[in-house]
């Protein structure tokens, strides 16, 4: 129904009065009827007036609404933006995915009409191994789970560079249960991935390291203890009622014998304890030849005496940037145990050389002696007081300390022997260009 | 050696010949042995127990004191070898750990060996010998 104005129905009216006939416009009853009409459409326009004001109220209430949305909206932008939060939406009857800007900058796109030229071109930034895990993520979608909560890898192609991102979605179905749409964001979480993995490596380390403390002190207390033990043990020979005058006399030698191996054992393991907490020494580039040469001549009796021959080659890799003192023990330690344990039946030959691959600079020390059986001992090789020969005297410290020494400047050593025929210590350091 | 019933063949097995010799005294000075046989190399000690189970089991010691850290072959290899000796070894040797190490987790290793009656710590003392002595019942003793 069209609705007069108030000035339209006045006009009317008025028209109206003047249609009627001079008599009936004086007739009281008339008057009375007329009357009546315009009350009814005063009625009328009151009520109009009031829906009026309603009206205004609600077009108040919906722009304040309005206003509170356009507010939120600029938020969660602002946020997308500081988060670099990335919304997707994909239309299941098209296959098309719509990107907004982020989407593009995540994926590091320049050219976005070039990119989406092919709708399958997002499959394609996916890093390979993470496919299978992501298809499968999909497919599992089909089975009336509405949300997709996924992470992956991709190629950012501005720098070609590995990112993880994360991807959070949720599917609208028709009342029949197909899937019509998904809308979803998208994160960038590489940083705070690297920081977890930085922070696990480190934990790994922090366990390790602490782990290696605690077995280091049950092997030194064992250690101590062996020497307290034994001169208990000659203190209560000594004390027997039965022992003689002499034995007694050979009892108070060893006891001095054992006190002072109880002596050299803490002097010992006071350097030890040094050189783990890593020395103060500063680095340097250390040339293997120099450090061979008095190494060779720190041991030129034990050279005589065993026979052997020597040689050395460092023109592969002429120097490593190290501290000086480790790789003089170490190559001591290495060139000493290969004196120490040669074989009897053949001459001893040793060869020393070097090697680098760029990442790594190698040091390694060879001999033909007696071999170990590395399958047999495998890392207690390198464990403290860890001694494997009955015969040859040790103190079980040498090669525990050049594993120490080798980690400190964090390398690696590796042993490789065939029993009764060589040993092959290789030592890899990395190769810091000075 | 005259052989006595409270004299025992004893087996040492230390690649300390030190701790041999001091255990040597003391086993003579409490009249605890018949006979001795000390061994540095833990494959030596094994090689006359199958020797003697198999030719001469009345030679075969009574009780075995075996250290935990040797070179080459240490305490556990040791027993883990014992387990698989001819019976007769088996059956009349009684092991007891015989270390300097008191970390626990040795001593409950030791006793997951049947063949293991006992740890004690070094040095074997007058109290320890008496106590073995004495001791008849099956369970394993620890003396640290």
């Amino acid at each position: 129904m069209e609705v007069l104005t108030r000035e339209q129905h006045a006009v009317l009216s008025s028209q109206a009065l003047e249609l009627l006939p001079e008599h009936l416009r004086q007739d009281p009853a008339m008057s009375q009827f007329l009357e009546a009409v315009n009350a009814t459409y005063r009625n009328y326009e009151n009520e109009l007036k009031i829906a009026e004001v309603k009206n205004a109220e609600k077009q108040a209430v919906l722009l304040h609404q309005n206003q509170l949305l356009q507010e939120t909206a600029d938020r969660f932008k602002l946020a997308a933006k500081a988060w670099k939060v990335g919304i997707w939406e994909w239309n299941a009857s098209t296959g098309d995915i719509t990107w907004d800007d982020f989407m593009y900058e995540i994926c590091g796109i320049k050219d976005k009409l070039e990119y989406d030229r092919d709708k399958m071109n997002w499959y394609k930034l996916f890093l390979e191994d993470d496919v299978p895990m992501i298809t499968k993520a999909i497919n599992e979608l089909s089975d009336h789970k509405n949300n997709l909560e996924v992470e992956f890898r991709i190629v950012r192609q501005s720098d070609k560079k590995i990112r993880h991102l994360q991807i959070v979605a949720l599917i609208t179905r028709s009342a029949e249960g197909l899937p019509l749409r998904m809308v979803g964001v998208c994160m960038d979480i590489t940083t705070e991935r690297d920081t977890e993995r930085e922070h696990t490596s480190l934990m790994k380390e922090l366990i390790d390291k602490n782990r290696d403390l605690e077995s280091f002190a049950f092997v030194v207390s064992h250690k101590l203890r062996a020497h307290s033990a034994k001169m208990m043990g000659i203190a209560n020979v000594m004390q027997h009622e039965q022992a003689e005058a002499e034995l007694k006399q050979h009892m108070v030698e060893e006891l001095l014998k054992e006190a002072s191996f109880f002596d050299q054992s803490l002097r010992e393991l006071t350097e030890l304890i040094t050189i783990k907490r890593n020395t103060q020494e500063a680095k340097k580039l250390v040339l293997f030849k120099k450090t061979v040469q008095e190494v060779l001549e720190a041991l030129q009796e034990e050279i005589a005496q065993s026979g052997a021959s020597i040689d050395y080659n460092f023109d592969a890799a002429e120097r490593v940037y190290a501290t000086e003192s480790a790789i003089y023990n170490m190559l001591l330690s290495l060139v000493s145990n290969s004196l120490k344990f040669r074989s009897e039946s053949r001459p001893l030959v040793v060869s020393i050389n070097s090697f680098t691959d760029n990442k790594y600079i190698s040091l390694q020390v060879k001999d033909n002696g007696m071999g170990i059986d590395v399958e047999r001992y495998g890392d207690k090789l390198f464990g403290l007081y860890r001694r494997f020969h009955s015969h040859i005297d040790g103190k079980g410290i040498g090669l525990h300390l050049v594993k120490t020494q080798v980690e400190i400047l964090g390398g690696k050593i590796a042993v490789e022997s065939a029993l009764e025929r060589e040993t092959t210590f290789t030592i890899n350091l990395p190769a810091i260009n000075k | 050696m005259t052989m006595s019933s409270n004299l025992y063949n004893i087996m040492l097995v230390d690649d300390d010949r030190a701790f041999n010799f001091l255990n040597e005294k003391i086993i003579g000075f409490e009249k605890f042995a018949s006979n001795i046989s000390s061994f540095v190399e833990a494959s030596k000690a094994l090689d006359f127990l199958r020797e003697a189970a198999l030719s001469n089991p009345e030679t075969l010691p009574d009780y075995i004191f075996l250290d935990i850290n040797m070179p080459e072959m240490d305490g556990w290899e040791f027993m883990d070898k014992f387990k698989a000796l001819p019976q007769p070894a088996v059956d009349k040797c009684k092991v007891f750990i015989l270390t300097s190490s008191l970390n626990p987790i040795d001593i409950e290793k030791s006793k997951t060996y049947r063949e293991v009656k006992g740890f004690a710590s070094k040095p074997l003392t007058t109290e320890i010998i008496s106590f073995i002595k004495t001791e008849k019942g099956n369970q394993f003793i620890i003396l640290t």
